[in-house]
């Protein structure tokens, strides 16, 4: 096992002999907002022109925007009561921080500024794909969750099985479940479990979110086909510490505290964040799915109103790093710690048919990581990344009962095999990977870099359920599943930067070894499965800026998903057979986009931005039954093929900084296209839009941001975001015309109120989520929550 | 000749049990639907299996099942299922098992296109949210269903037998008069026992279920047992009180004898008439049970033995008379269309396979429908077109096309 420890190292020496030449990194630039009177103005906000970055000024004026690549930026500064100014700022290399922008009650003061920059992470982001970065700040103070986020953004879908720390399924242009990976700063999340995911964290933690629709930068290293989404965590220099709590409708709680030190002097840093999250989640829940009956008759009485009681979550987490940041041998080595832990009570299947009073679930994980960074490392121009982590995690599920219970929470049967559903469960899932991610960026010059990324995992997973019967102890089986995703990409800017080229190789290797026992005349007999495959992926991303406000991005990659170990050995307690001739999922995609602003006017602004994608899917991983003397036998097979094309888009508009619109839309024709079936029939739904899947989606909000000098200096601002979702079948589209099983259309309005006060220390908002009580369904038969209100207070203790 | 004989003596078999079914119906029932009851109407259910392996089962009414294309592409009315839907029709009206939640529906044709629902009830608290079902009688559906208890070390089986009641139209049943749970013992290794029925018929004072017959092994993985005993078994149930019960068996073959999902047993003659599940080689009989519930031990009509090779059988429809069609399964071939029809009579114990209806897959079908003195019943090989065929004695011709594919026409009801 030692290579792999080693394999980092082995890396910084295959990459150290591209090592010559100059460098080109990203800057940050950082400075300060005066007014008139020499007074640091907080809250301004700060954006460059013409990208996505950008953000607000703190308590004593100053600001920090980092990862700038171009030569010469605008900055637009903007503060109620003052008027707006663009600032032209010179960026060279080599240099560091120091911008003084000082606003004026009535005129624009101009300032043209030699910004001092300091070396930053290179990276790629803004080179042609089809991407979105969603700031969080502007959502920080609000009671709103990661999730409700992600879902505003165009081409996202996000259905929830219920409320808080529900189960969640996305989407990307159309394709889901295995198709989307996620990650937490770079790190694949699914290795440390729901307690530490997009359900669990709070906003207050996150910086931003990267969406990446279709082509994924070999700096993620995912085998996804139709898109990922990298979570980044604050990282901030200052010295904070940060406390939020919000409470509100169905008993929710959630507690924050985060906080940064460093001194200054040795660089010695310590992070630490601290989250707490509860809720009941006793909504009230209606309709044909939520009914009793009398025991006597067997009638259904379905007029009833119930509220859920079986739903509760409580999750919590601390993450700690130690270590030093800016210093001569490391821009950041930090020794991490990440403990979270969770416990979901399930109230029902796969719809609300039948409501489960007792399963629950929980899940908890250790993780201890050490991540370095360092510029110029070994020569200049070189950088390198090396994290190296060990996920902990274990899942509990617990479904024991003879209890049935019905809408009204009552015990009304037994069932006297147990189990709610369906068969009785203790069952005990532990997951160990070691996780290593190295990343090393080369800038020979000003226009051409390399940029070497691999995710190297080993993860072994144990499971035994207490109520298995004689013959499925599965305590002494394991399934260990060893993944290299390696990339390299070369970079290319010329024309004076506009154009940006950036193409990519990807390696996808994977071996499996498992197992297995089988339980023959009393005893077990070992059973040992083991695989290997690789994989390769390509693609390119271009960006051409056509004038300065119109940019053409294009986009393509062949794309992997790697068979999971159940996919390919089966389950015997599940009936799964194995199919170790698997292959992997293939994607191909196209993103074609279209970026026309920032144009101004007077003083609105406005960006529209727009992508036309294809997807082709192929050798999709799908199950068959066969039957075996009465008994279904699953196994499964490359099969199915989906073609999934569309468009979305995005406008913002904005009034002063004061006043800010934004309207999203997106629409994907997915349809299935394999011609025939598993078992060789023709395919009667070829061509038919893929069953249970959202397909056209708006969301819009606005927000409006009151004067400070209209309520006295501290800050007042309203938001209202509407979401729409078009109706689709839970079923073939092509199949049938009455009584279908449907997702009805919905119309989801959110209203808020914060208010920050003039100290800047303290902010409170209301939130009122669903405000016309709407009756929102995310899947067939589920209802998700109704009217609730949440208030939140953030203060920052310094 | 044949051809106007057998015709005749079809005719007047179907004319036989229409009239015994219409002297059944009461009209003292409470009438819940909203249109007179139209027993014409056939209706053509399919089952749609999505590539995750759901199965949603859709439905229409047609009146013409002979010259005429019947599709589900945009048309067809979805029966309500949680994993799956159960369908069956009684007295003219349509019954859907939710199987996953444990409640039926009853359905009525709009006279048009679609189906109204008319009552509901849940029984899974007395069966069981995965029971199984069937009609006995334009007045009379059964819920059945079988409860196994293992003890801890896989060595004992407890079986429970649950039985409801439930007359229609209306769907109405009462737990105090109309649900029986009845011990069926508890087994040890080596024993064999019941643990499903289904397929029930009534005949004089007795009710006959087709009976799932299992050896209780040594604990294999978990599947306690695979072993099959060397007979098959019928449980034989009182009725109409259901009070009480006894399982008989037979050596003339092994197999199952609940009938998959079609069914396998019928009245004729003072007689229930019986197929087996064939099993492991075992020959496939019809045998049959008389009116004191036992098994005719001097009857037996054996269909591989006729046939001179090993092969299989699922269920079977009666016509009436003795008559009837059967679906032979040659266990030689070794891909899905492997299923011939073949043209029975069970008391002259005769047999002809109908070549000109081509092969097919039958284990997974459900249901024919007699119209005037004709049988008809979906046949959908894979790899061609798919069709109803109408059947007359020996005789059998393409009726209406249908969509074919993985659109599986599953039943023909009326």
């Amino acid at each position: 096992m030692l290579h792999r420890y080693l394999l980092p190292l082995v890396m910084i020496f295959i990459v150290s002999p591209f090592a010559f030449g100059q460098r080109r990194e990203g800057v940050t630039i950082q400075g300060v907002v005066i007014d008139q009177e020499d007074m640091p103005i907080p809250f301004c906000t700060v954006v460059v022109k013409g990208l996505d970055k950008g953000g607000y000024t703190k308590e004593d004026g100053s600001f920090e925007i980092k990862n700038i690549h171009q030569k010469e930026v605008e900055l637009i500064v903007n503060h109620i009561g003052h008027k707006t100014a663009n600032v032209s700022v010179q960026l060279s290399r080599n240099n560091h921080s120091g911008i003084v922008i000082q606003l004026e009650d009535e005129d624009v003061k101009l300032d043209e500024v030699v910004v001092y920059g300091e070396s930053e992470a290179t990276k790629m982001e803004k080179e042609g794909y089809s991407s979105t970065s969603i700031s969080t700040e502007k959502f920080e103070i609000q009671s709103v969750e990661l999730n409700a986020i992600l879902d505003q953004t165009s081409g996202i879908n996000v259905r929830n099985e219920g409320g808080l720390g529900s189960r969640t399924r996305y989407s990307i242009n159309g394709l889901s479940g295995n198709s989307v990976r996620f990650f937490i700063d770079g790190i694949p999340m699914e290795y440390y479990g729901a307690s530490y995911s997009l359900n669990s964290i709070p906003v207050s933690l996150i910086e931003e979110m990267q969406v990446y629709k279709g082509v994924v930068p070999v700096n993620l290293g995912a085998d996804a086909l139709g898109g990922a989404v990298n979570i980044k965590t604050k990282n901030q220099g200052q010295n904070t510490l940060d406390f939020s709590y919000s409470m509100g409708s169905f008993n929710t709680h959630q507690v924050a505290l985060n906080g940064n030190y460093r001194n200054k002097n040795n660089g010695l840093t310590f992070r630490g964040a601290l989250f707490y999250n509860y809720s009941d989640n006793n909504y009230k829940v209606w309709g044909d799915d939520v009914y009793v009956v009398d025991p006597n008759t067997g009638r259904i009485d379905r007029s009833i109103v119930a509220e859920r009681f079986n739903d509760g979550f409580e999750s919590m987490g601390t993450k700690l790093d130690f270590g030093f940041t800016d210093v001569k041998w490391a821009d950041q080595f930090m020794v991490s710690f990440l403990y979270s832990d969770m416990y979901k009570e399930v109230q029902h299947g796969a719809t609300m048919n039948v409501p489960f009073g007792e399963r629950f679930y929980t899940q908890g994980n250790i993780v201890p990581s050490v991540h370095y960074k360092k510029s110029d490392f070994l020569t200049e121009g070189l950088e390198i990344d090396v994290f190296t982590s060990y996920a902990m995690n274990s899942r509990t599920l617990v479904d024991s009962t003879t209890n049935k219970y019905n809408w009204h929470g009552d015990i009304w049967a037994q069932n006297p095999s147990g189990g709610e559903a369906g068969t009785p469960l203790h069952s005990t899932t532990d997951e160990g990977t070691l996780i290593n991610r190295f990343n090393a960026s080369y800038s020979i010059n000003d226009q051409n870099r390399f940029n070497f990324n691999v995710i190297h995992t080993d993860y072994k997973r144990t499971a035994f359920n207490r109520k298995a019967p004689i013959g499925q102890d599965t305590s002494n089986n394991y399934t260990k599943m060893s993944k290299n995703l390696m990339g390299l990409s070369y970079s290319n800017s010329s024309f004076d930067d506009r154009l940006r080229t950036n193409v990519f190789g990807k390696v996808y290797n994977y071996s499996v070894n498992m197992l297995d026992h089988e339980y023959i005349n009393g005893e077990y007999h070992p059973v040992y499965h083991s695989n290997s495959d690789n994989n390769y992926g390509y693609g390119l991303a271009i960006g051409y800026d056509i004038t300065k406000d119109i940019t053409l991005q294009l986009s393509s990659e062949q794309a992997v998903r790697l068979p999971e170990p159940d996919e390919l050995f089966g389950n015997f307690s599940e009936n799964i057979h194995s199919a170790i001739d698997l292959k992997s999922e293939v994607s191909k995609n196209v993103n074609l986009g279209l970026r026309f602003g920032e144009y101004y006017w007077n003083e609105h602004s406005m960006t529209f931005s727009t992508t036309l994608f294809h997807r082709s899917v192929s050798n999709m991983i799908q199950q068959s039954t066969q039957v075996v003397d009465g008994v279904d036998i699953f196994v499964n097979e490359n099969f199915g093929e989906i073609i999934s094309k569309g468009i979305d888009f995005q406008i913002d508009y904005d009034y002063k900084r004061q006043f800010e619109i934004t309207l999203s839309g997106a629409y994907n024709d997915t349809r299935y296209m394999s011609l025939y079936d598993i078992y060789g029939r023709e395919n009667m739904y070829y061509g038919s839009r893929l069953k249970n899947e959202p397909f056209l989606q708006f969301n819009s909000s606005v927000r409006y941001r009151f004067s400070r000098q209209w309520i006295k200096k501290g800050e007042l601002t309203m938001f209202w975001n509407m979401r729409y979702v078009y109706d689709y079948y839970r079923h073939w589209e092509n199949i049938g015309s009455d009584n279908k099983d449907i997702i009805p259309s919905q119309l989801i309005n959110d209203f808020g109120v914060s208010y920050r006060l003039p100290n800047n220390k303290l902010a409170l908002s209301l939130d009122l989520k669903n405000m016309f009580n709407t009756q929102v369904f995310d899947n067939f038969a589920i209802q998700q929550p109704g009217r609730g209100v949440y208030f939140k207070v953030n203060y920052s203790i310094f | 000749m044949f051809k106007i004989n057998t015709t005749k003596k079809l005719a007047i078999g179907a004319m036989a049990v229409l009239s015994t079914f219409a002297s059944c119906s009461k009209d003292d029932q409470p009438y819940e639907g909203e249109r007179p009851i139209d027993k014409d109407v056939f209706h053509v259910a399919a089952d749609v299996t999505d590539p995750d392996e759901n199965v949603s089962v859709f439905m229409q009414p047609t009146s013409n099942v002979t010259d005429t294309t019947l599709t589900f592409i945009n048309n067809g009315y979805e029966m309500d299922g949680e994993r799956s839907a159960r369908v069956l029709t009684a007295g003219g009206r349509i019954y859907n098992l939710n199987y996953g939640t444990g409640q039926i529906y009853e359905l009525e044709h709009n006279g048009a296109s679609s189906y109204n629902k008319v009552s509901e009830i849940d029984i899974s608290h007395l069966v069981g949210t995965h029971p199984r079902y069937a009609e006995v009688s334009d007045n009379m559906l059964l819920a059945h269903n079988v409860v196994e208890t293992f003890n801890n070390e896989n060595t004992e089986v407890t079986v429970t037998l649950q039985i409801v009641k439930i007359s229609i139209p209306g769907l109405y049943f009462n737990v105090a008069t109309d649900f029986v749970e009845h011990d069926l013992g508890t087994y040890k290794i080596g024993d064999a026992y019941i643990n499903r029925v289904d397929a029930p018929v009534i005949m004089g004072n007795k009710l006959f279920y087709g009976a799932q017959y299992r050896l209780l092994g040594q604990p294999n993985n978990g599947e306690p047992s695979t072993e099959r005993p060397s007979e098959m078994a019928t449980l034989v149930v009182d009725y109409p009180s259901l009070d009480g019960f006894k399982i008989v068996t037979s050596d003339v073959s092994r197999g199952d004898t609940y009938g998959f999902r079609g069914k396998s047993m019928y009245v004729h003659n003072q007689h229930v008439y019986q197929v087996n599940m064939t099993t492991e080689g075992s020959d496939a009989v019809i045998a049959r049970l008389n009116r004191e519930g036992e098994y005719d031990q001097d009857y037996v009509f054996n269909i591989s033995n006729q046939l001179g090779k090993t092969v299989g059988t699922v269920n079977w429809h009666h016509v009436g008379n003795g008559k009837g069609y059967l679906a032979i399964d040659d266990i030689s071939i070794d891909h899905n269309n492997s299923y011939n029809m073949a043209y029975i009579d069970v008391d002259k114990q005769e047999l002809e396979i109908l070549y000109d209806v081509p092969k097919s897959n039958m284990w997974f079908y459900q249901s024919g429908a007699v119209h005037e003195g004709k049988f008809y019943m979906a046949v959908s090989p894979i790899g061609s077109d798919a069709y109803i065929w109408e059947f007359e004695g020996n005789q059998a011709q393409k009726g209406a096309k249908l969509d074919g594919g993985n659109i599986y026409v599953q039943g023909i009801y009326k």
